[in-house]
């Protein structure tokens, strides 16, 4: 337990509640905070600086910012199977118990082994890997990616499942505004006042944005008490929703916004039923983009040991967190935004030894700043030096030679880059402002509008009139009537900036992307070497391809660019902004779809009913199906699936094919839009009948197969396969809305109404005679081969039954609502009982269509004309329909063309698999030898050895002869007869009697 | 045995097991659905022979309406869900009656589970897989809207000035879209009552 003060805890102020404080623990060791800290601010009131190890060279690290755009701090946030790697310290909140670690390092923070990888620098810049791991070739998967991935990567995820769950929503809105500093806090007042709905989400977990680390008043309070009251207005209204912990991250098209919204990360566990993070999808008519700015920090020598941080983040460290980041502290800075960071660390405190301002003549005004017992040195610092944190500076002055300073602490200030990540996510690049010295929003996307800080509008007075401005003109584009609100009083503040880029007194190793290790040097032979636009820099250096996404290196990076190309930054331009703003977990993005319930499971009607006798499932499309009924003592799918066989085969068995896809038509022209989708006629197709069909692709390959039934006059039922069910129907409504929108057709998906069940084997009438209502007469003359009627059974269920068949056996297909779906079931059973009816699954089911040479999705690939499958005869010459033209092309109708051939092995013991490749005997198995291939592949119980179905070079032609089914993936060879396709009853006796 | 049912019988808590359910669910079975299409270029006849026989002006946007024995839900141009209290075979009936060369009907009184749902947080629960504006000043008593919820095409009409929404979902997705929306309503908690209808 630790009492007391941390040592570096400023004894009052901070919007830190002293009343509640908090344990943590970083590496191991316990450290006290305070409720309202983040870990970084914690880290820093406990005077810790060092607090992470670069990526490439393991240099020691510490914290740059108090933001977002941290490059540095990046820690793994709690343990186990919730380890969350590279999470920046600066946003992590400080919560009771809160667990961390440094990472990149070992065997510890102090002491890091790899950081002598520091010596072979030199090899590690720009296109190193390029270079290096060129060749030998074979070097590539056993020594330099091991080698890679070793070295790569920096904080460890966690290797178990995450406990904890993720969620999206959506949300809509009139006026999003993204940001609630002072812009976007009078913009969402201004809106809300106006009474539309407004959204203001800011990824902090206080409203206020830069208010909250400022001493600066407004209307005459302090800062974060103008801000607390203006929210307070906000969260009354019912109108307005207030989003904290939410990083917009993306902007879409037609308004879309995305957004993170962190519920639980503030928390050790959530709380039950809450979500740890949830994904927004926000639809907004406008946008006020109130994003604020991010310091630039300034290019030295070893500017990137612990102790160099930005300006802003030491006043925000100070102000907001009442943390001291350092006892004796210079100021090195080229705008006047700097010299109010000396003035705040005196305030507070602190040793201020001098202000670095390389601006000659600066106003009486700004000097009059100048704090008491602190030096003004009119110079730069050429580089910084420490080991483990900063010891000392070098400054270099004009005329006066150099000097040495000795600090703790280095504030840096280069000025401030308006945060317009969001405004280019549309392609626009943004303008370079010479006299801002900074990137503003170009062209902005539709509906948005930007404000303060992120247009570049950086004093207090200048934001708080923008967002007013801002939400007046969204309002105005909404047509909504507004009143602007009073502006509260500023005070004044002073932006002059002398903008200070590379200068030629720098010594020393000087980072320019801090996360990603890139430096002065690595930019200046990637421009030696070519790599002169922006864009192509950032892919061979790395730079601002980290985690940060280069939001406190780009603007340096694109100046030395400019200054080694000797042209303006508005020349070099930027490189792309892409979403996200900031990292998004991925367990956001999936939110509730993962593992189970990665994709919505489709469930048979009747799907209870085979739980209950047994089976076992297997995912077909979205569809579960039942594979097969094992019964106690039946060894494996293979005994199990033989017995269902023999059943079907011998006596009756029962099969639910819900699952093919049904589509009823009417209307006049119902036959006539048939006519055109099928390939066969369909013209004579009487009421009470159904037929096989083909459909072809527009470019004359088969699509599908299935039946069509005329149900009555304009009344038709069509099947396809399960795997095309949607496919089919879209295929139709596209050929019914674009091709031939005259037809007076109507047709629905009727899939999910109906539950069909097929009833096969040679005691399949005598069962299902017993479930009809007595009145219906299923013998060969009242309903035969290919009939199909409405019918009711016995208990009154309606129902439809054909007499198609899949197996090859006499056969029904019997349909009923869904609803009766498990009742109907039963009721076959029970009347089966005595035949000694079994329920079949998707590989008995399989067996016999193989048996039968029947095609099916394996055979229908895409690849294959309908003479392939050896259903040529079925094109109709005497009509029109879809494929027609194309199916005649003479790659298609080509001799040789591999076509539908049964296999069978010539060593009847021997088992066949299918994806093997048919070569001839004494050939080499080379793909310039292969002749066709296996499909599909099955064990006949009643012919009792493996079969198979595939194609083959000329394959009709070609009964008899012996091959080999060779697969090399499997390591099998098999040598195979070619034989007719249809392996029992060829001439479908059976079907008939 | 009875026919399938989608939710158990019995009433049940889910989520949140304490304080007030944010969420009420219930499974609604009624006589029997269709969908209706109007036949090519008979749109004015259908909505005037609908109006001469049953009183009512068939929607043509996204809208319900209300009969007395039937309800026409709008679910896209010349294309209507009817939901009725007549059996499937009545409901066909009285169709032909009205419209029989006018329109063509098809029973999918088994192809769409629909459920009730209400309660204080419903709308809240909804957002996590609609991307339907529901907020009264966008989606009011009577409205229509299709789309896909969690990933599962669903159809969805308000039915009532208060938040109360009736939902048609694909029967075979019906489990899914269940998980789904046990885990949306698990912060608020969720209550499922018997079914009605």
């Amino acid at each position: 337990m630790i009492t007391g003060t941390p040592r570096a805890r400023l004894a009052s102020g901070g919007l830190i509640d002293r009343s509640r404080p908090l344990q943590f623990r970083f590496d191991g060791v316990s450290y006290a905070g305070y409720w309202g800290d983040t870990l970084a601010s914690a880290l820093v009131a406990n005077d810790l600086s060092l607090l992470g190890r670069s990526f490439k060279y393991h240099r020691p690290r510490g914290l740059l910012s108090a933001g977002s755009e941290e490059p540095n701090a990046l820690v793994e946030l709690r343990g186990g199977a919730r380890r969350e790697p590279n999470t920046r310290a600066t946003v992590a909140e400080l919560y009771d118990g809160l667990e961390a670690c440094s990472q990149n390092r070992w065997p510890s923070l102090r002491f890091d082994a790899l950081a002598a990888s520091r010596l072979l620098a030199p090899l590690f810049a720009a296109g190193f890997y390029y270079k290096t791991f060129m060749w030998p070739a074979s070097f590539w998967e056993k020594v330099y990616e091991p080698l890679i991935r070793r070295a790569a990567g920096l904080g460890r995820a966690a290797s178990e499942a995450d406990p904890d769950g993720y969620e999206r929503a959506h949300a809509f809105c009139d006026v999003l505004v993204v940001g609630a500093g002072p812009a976007g806090l009078m913009a969402a007042l201004t809106a809300a006042r106006a009474g539309v709905r407004v959204i203001l989400a800011d990824e902090d977990f206080r409203f206020g944005g830069r208010v909250l680390s400022e001493r600066r008043s407004i209307g005459g309070r302090p800062g974060y008490a103008w801000a607390d009251d203006l929210v307070a207005e906000l969260g009354s209204l019912s109108n307005v929703r207030l989003m904290a912990r939410t990083s917009v991250f993306g902007c879409y098209d037609q308004g879309v916004y995305g957004a993170v919204e962190r519920v639980s990360d503030h928390l050790a566990v959530p709380p039950p039923f809450e979500p740890r993070q949830r994904l927004w999808h926000v639809v907004a008519r406008r946008c006020v983009l109130a994003s604020g700015a991010i310091e630039r920090p300034l290019l030295f020598g070893n500017n990137d040991l612990p102790g160099v941080m930005l300006a802003g983040a030491v006043r925000a460290y100070v102000n907001r967190y009442a943390a001291l980041p350092g006892r004796r502290v210079v100021v090195y800075t080229c705008g006047d935004d700097g010299w109010t960071t000396a003035a705040d660390l005196s305030a507070a405190g602190a040793e201020v030894v001098a202000i670095v301002d390389p601006r000659a003549n600066l106003p009486a005004t700004l000097r009059a700043r100048l704090p008491a017992g602190t030096e003004l040195v009119t110079g730069v610092v050429s580089q910084a030096r420490g080991g483990r944190t900063l010891r000392s500076i070098e400054i270099a002055r004009d005329g006066h030679g150099g000097a040495r300073l000795y600090c703790d602490l280095l504030a840096v200030s280069g000025g401030w880059s308006p945060s317009v990540h969001l405004t280019s996510h549309h392609g626009a690049r943004p303008r370079w402002d010479e006299a801002l010295a900074a990137f503003v929003p170009g062209e902005l996307p539709p509906g948005m509008g930007v404000a303060g800080a992120a247009a570049g509008q950086l004093s207090t007075g200048q934001a708080l009139a923008a967002g007013v401005r801002a939400a007046l003109d969204a309002l105005a584009a909404l047509g909504r009537r507004a009143v602007a609100p009073e502006l509260p009083a500023t005070e004044p503040e002073g932006a002059a900036l002398q903008p200070l880029w590379r200068h030629a007194r720098l010594r020393g190793k000087c980072f320019v992307d801090l996360q990603n290790d890139v430096t002065l040097a690595d930019i200046e032979l990637a421009e030696r070497e070519g790599y002169r636009a922006a864009e192509h820099l950032k892919r061979y250096t790395t730079l601002g391809m980290a985690t940060d996404q280069g939001k406190t290196s780009s603007v340096n990076a694109l100046a030395v660019l400019a200054g080694l190309r000797n042209q303006s930054i508005a020349v070099t331009g930027t490189t792309s902004f892409r979403p996200p703003y900031t990292p998004v977990a991925i367990g956001a993005l999936a939110g509730h779809h993962r593992g189970r319930d990665f994709k919505p499971t489709r469930l048979p009607a009747a799907h209870a009913w085979a739980v209950a006798h047994g089976a076992v499932f297997m995912e077909t499309g979205p569809w579960l199906r039942a594979q097969y009924f094992p019964h106690p003592g039946e060894a494996d799918w293979f005994a199990a699936t033989n017995r269902e066989v023999t059943a079907v085969r011998t006596a009756v068995g029962l099969c639910d094919v819900s699952t093919l896809g049904k589509i009823e038509l009417k209307g006049a022209d119902a036959l006539a839009l048939l006519e055109r989708l099928y390939a066969n006629g369909l013209q004579s197709l009487a009421v009470g009948r159904c037929r096989y069909g083909l459909m072809l692709r527009e470019d004359g390959f088969v699509m599908d197969d299935g039946t069509v039934s005329r149900l009555g006059e304009q009344h038709y039922l069509v099947t396809t396969t399960t795997a095309n069910a949607v496919l089919v129907y879209q295929h139709m409504q596209y050929c019914h809305q674009v091709l031939w929108p005259e037809f007076d057709v109507q047709f629905a998906s009727v899939t999910e109404q109906w539950a069909q069940f097929a009833i096969a084997g040679p005691r399949s009438r005598e069962v299902l005679q017993r479930v009809l209502a007595p009145h219906h007469d299923l013998c060969n003359d009242a309903f035969p081969f290919m009939a199909a009627a409405q019918m009711q059974l016995a208990d009154g269920t309606r129902a439809r039954l054909y007499r198609i068949s899949f197996s090859g056996e006499l056969a029904y297909e019997l349909a009923v609502p869904a609803r009766a779906a498990v009742r109907v079931l039963e009721m076959v059973m029970r009347a089966g009982a005595g035949n000694g009816i079994a329920p079949y699954g998707l590989e008995a089911l399989g067996a016999m269509r193989i048996e039968k040479g029947h095609v099916a999705g394996n055979e229908l690939n895409g690849q294959t004309t309908a003479a392939d499958l050896g259903l040529g005869r079925m094109l109709s010459t005497r009509k029109d329909f879809v494929g027609a033209v194309m199916a005649t092309r003479p790659g298609l109708t080509a001799t040789g063309r591999p076509r539908l051939v049964g296999l069978k092995p010539v060593d009847r013991s021997q088992r066949l698999g299918s994806g093997a490749h048919l070569i001839a005997p004494g050939r080499a198995v080379t793909a310039a030898h292969d002749e066709g291939y296996l499909t599909s592949a099955a064990h006949s119980p009643a012919l009792d050895h493996w079969i198979g179905l595939g194609f083959l070079r000329s394959g009709a032609q070609r009964h008899g002869e012996h091959l080999r089914a060779c697969s090399p993936v499997r390591g099998t060879e098999v040598l195979v007869e070619v034989c007719d396709p249809v392996f029992i009853d060829p001439t479908g006796a059976r079907l008939r009697v | 045995m009875s026919d399938t049912t989608y939710l158990s019988v019995a009433p049940r808590r889910f989520g949140r097991p304490d304080g007030a359910p944010g969420l009420i669910v219930r499974e609604v079975r009624v006589g029997s659905l269709a969908t209706l299409m109007a036949r090519r270029g008979q749109g004015p006849a259908l909505a005037a022979a609908v109006r001469r026989e049953l009183g009512v002006e068939l929607p043509q946007r996204p809208r319900v309406a209300h009969a007395a024995s039937l309800s026409f839900i709008w679910s896209g141009p010349g294309h209507w869900l009817v939901q009725s209290g007549l059996d499937p075979d009545a409901l066909a009936q009285r169709l032909d009656a009205v419209c029989a060369d006018l329109a063509s009907a098809f029973d999918q009184s088994d192809s769409r589970v629909l459920v009730d749902l209400d309660g204080p947080r419903v709308r809240e629960v909804l957002a996590k897989g609609f991307a339907v504006d529901l907020d009264a000043a966008a989606f009011e008593e009577g409205a229509v809207a299709l789309g896909l919820m969690s990933h599962v095409g669903v159809q969805l009409w308000q039915m009532g000035t208060a938040p109360a929404y009736r939902i048609a979902i694909a029967r075979g997705y019906f489990g899914s879209w269940m998980r789904w929306l046990e885990a949306s309503a698990a912060e608020y908690g969720g209550l499922q009552l018997p079914m009605s209808g």
